[in-house]
């Protein structure tokens, strides 16, 4: 499968620690996952469940020390991240990988206009350009995130933008150097709901016309059944279940999957308590033994608080990291 | 005042203006956060508000609860017009009224333990040491958090867990109403429920009134008896919280609700989302006209000539817009 001539990115037993004076902190603990041409990846998981440390690592931006690298491989386009130089990865990053991430104005600079912003990026990962082209392709890159306007937005600065305006800023800057793989970390959590839909479509549309594959990491459920073909479910560092998102969502195996649907109020049914899971996630810096979910989960067992389980594979194309998906000692 | 209401707001107003320079300040911009709004909060509800960012929705509630003073207008509590009360009579109504906010250790002092954050509000009002001491462990106890590890820092809890604590805070001096102002959208998804579950038995436990502030409709819907939409300012619509998501009048309404993206969704929001407004460009909108004419698509003459009045269509049911006004 690794040798699929679509795969862009492939992550194998990934680990990334932290270091802290209270212990080692293992935020992604053996992560393995791969993505292709026209695939859109959902991570999924709640604060501390290792999404966000597994983006920043593909592009080993998670800061050392505290953080730690302790073992895996990352391949991006026949690239291997891991072993890059800084120099190399400033090449890669912007180029390679276009990133866009939660908080719009954190990724632009205040001083200065988006336009110049823009003509720095593409300057600097292009240097066949002359300026003048640069700017053309500037003031394109922003037509084609639906800017209507690209002049006055051009002579913005970010403080005279909306957030939603400032994202989409961000996103013409990222897919302006026609990058291989889009890095998305909740591009859409800090918007209002119209303003995150006209993203979601936008990256929708990219990803189907032009074939970029891009890991979408977000909490909301609602935002991976709109746009993800595959998701992977993380829960205390670890992947718990991965599979295509029709199928995941309509069935999903895992308890904490299972969960985590259940607890997002749906307003198409009638009114009732919610259910919600009980507890709280786990202390990454004691983590369970054995499950990381097994101290919240209603099926768990003695094996599950023991004993980390296997990666099984129930049916074609679906994953699952639970005990009771072991057909061989049920048996 | 219909003695049924536990507060009245009537008419009230609030722009927000924006100053440039420093000796020869002046107003360069000024915009209408809240705008001629009116409601009524029933003894024992839940009255949601709904809005996307800068709607008015959190100026409003902080209004009523007078943390910001409008430029006009009345808030009746139990009678009583708050503008009219000085600050010393105002403070005996401030016990009964109390907020809960977004962001749970921001709003807790971190160099104070769970105890003292929670016990503040009683010593306040004179509420003796040791008295204060046992309600906390009450309070703590109520909204489900051990007694015993009270002496601990809000840094050493989770944010739902701070939640709780910010609860049990605001619960102290045993309000009638709570003002929660988006009080689960910095929560994870799991923990979400669990405060909301909590918030909804500590109602029915305490029989409060609430007005929930949210932009999420999902959870306004699952949670609130009836619900208020606002957009810049303006309140386009209310009605019973399973009415507005079921049958939503206002274009507003319906346009915002085919943005909101289910779990087992179809695909409808992608036409949604080609039609919604990120504020783009659009122009601030001067004098008289229907503040969502800019985007609407039902729009006609009528709505750039005047801004339609909230009126009842229905029982219970009210909507600013001129598709529902015969007169």
């Amino acid at each position: 499968m690794l040798q699929d001539a679509d795969v862009v990115l492939s992550v194998r037993n990934l680990r990334t620690a932290f270091v802290t004076p209270a212990g080692v902190a293992r935020a992604v603990d053996d992560v393995s996952f791969s993505l292709s041409q026209n695939e859109i990846l959902a991570i999924i998981g709640e604060s501390g469940s290792g999404k966000t440390v597994t983006a920043l690592s593909l592009m080993k931006l998670v800061p050392t020390p505290p953080g730690k690298y302790l073992g895996g491989e990352i391949e991006i386009d026949g690239k291997n991240i891991l072993a890059l130089s800084e120099r190399e990865l400033e090449d890669v990053r912007g180029k390679t990988i276009g990133m866009i991430f939660q908080n719009p104005r954190a990724s632009l600079d205040p001083s200065f206009t988006a336009e110049f912003q823009l003509v720095e990026t593409l300057l600097r990962h292009n240097p066949q350009l002359d300026r003048t082209a640069a700017q053309a392709a500037a003031r394109e890159a922003l037509i084609e995130v639906g800017f209507a306007d690209p002049d006055r937005v051009l002579a913005s600065y970010p403080h005279q933008l909306s957030g939603g305006m400032c994202q989409r800023v961000g996103l013409a800057m990222a897919l302006a150097c026609q990058p291989k793989l889009l890095i998305a970390d909740e591009p859409t959590t800090a918007l209002d709901v119209g303003v995150q839909a006209k993203i979601l479509l936008l990256l929708k549309n990219r990803s189907r016309d032009t074939g970029l594959p891009i890991v979408f990491i977000t909490h909301d459920i609602g935002v991976v059944r709109a746009i993800a073909t595959r998701v992977l479910v993380m829960y205390g560092g670890h992947v718990q279940e991965e599979g295509a998102v029709e199928d995941l969502l309509a069935t999903p195996h895992h308890p904490y999957t299972q969960a985590l649907i259940r607890s997002i109020p749906d307003p198409d049914e009638d009114h009732g308590s919610m259910t919600y899971i009980r507890g709280e996630p786990p202390n990454l810096l004691a983590p369970p033994k054995g499950c990381r979910f097994a101290p919240r989960c209603e099926h768990a067992t003695g094996r599950c608080r023991d004993e980390v389980p296997a990666w099984h594979n129930p049916e074609p194309g679906r994953y699952v990291r639970c005990h009771l998906f072991d057909l061989e000692a049920r048996q | 005042m219909s003695a049924q209401n536990l507060i009245e707001v009537r008419n009230l107003n609030k722009a927000f203006t924006v100053r440039r320079g420093a000796l020869f300040s002046r107003t360069t911009a000024s915009t209408k956060a809240v705008n001629n709004v009116s409601l009524d909060i029933r003894k024992g509800e839940i009255l949601g508000c709904v809005g996307g960012s800068g709607s008015g929705k959190s100026t409003l509630g902080r209004m009523i609860l007078r943390l910001i003073e409008p430029d006009s207008g009345e808030v009746r509590y139990d009678g009583q017009n708050l503008g009219a009360l000085s600050q010393e009579e105002m403070r005996g109504f401030r016990r009964r009224m109390q907020i809960v906010f977004q962001d749970p250790l921001q709003s807790l002092n971190p160099r104070r333990t769970v105890a003292e954050n929670v016990e503040r509000p009683l010593l306040n009002f004179g509420t003796p040491k040791a008295v204060a001491r046992r309600r906390v462990e009450d309070l703590l106890e109520l909204v489900g958090l051990d007694p015993t590890q009270s002496y601990r820092y809000p840094h050493e809890y989770s944010g739902g867990q701070c939640q709780r604590i910010a609860i049990a805070r605001a619960l102290a001096l045993e309000p009638e109403f709570l003002f929660l102002d988006e009080p689960v959208s910095a929560l994870d998804v799991s923990i979400q429920a669990q405060i909301l579950n909590l918030l909804g038995d500590l109602q029915k436990k305490l029989n409060l009134t609430f007005l929930f502030v949210s932009h999420d409709l999902k959870i306004v819907k699952q949670f609130c008896d009836r619900t208020i939409v606002m957009y810049r300012g303006n309140i386009l619509e209310t009605g019973s919280s399973e009415a507005v998501y079921r049958e939503p009048k206002h274009p507003f309404t319906r346009d915002f609700l085919g943005t909101v993206l289910h779990v087992r969704g179809d695909m409808r929001w992608e036409q949604a989302a080609e039609r919604a407004e990120d504020l783009e460009g659009t122009a601030k909108l001067g004098g008289s006209c229907c503040p969502y004419v800019g985007n609407c698509a039902d729009c006609f003459e009528a709505c750039r000539r005047s801004a339609p009045p909230l009126i009842e269509i229905e029982n219970q049911r009210n909507v600013a817009c001129f598709l529902y006004d015969h007169r």
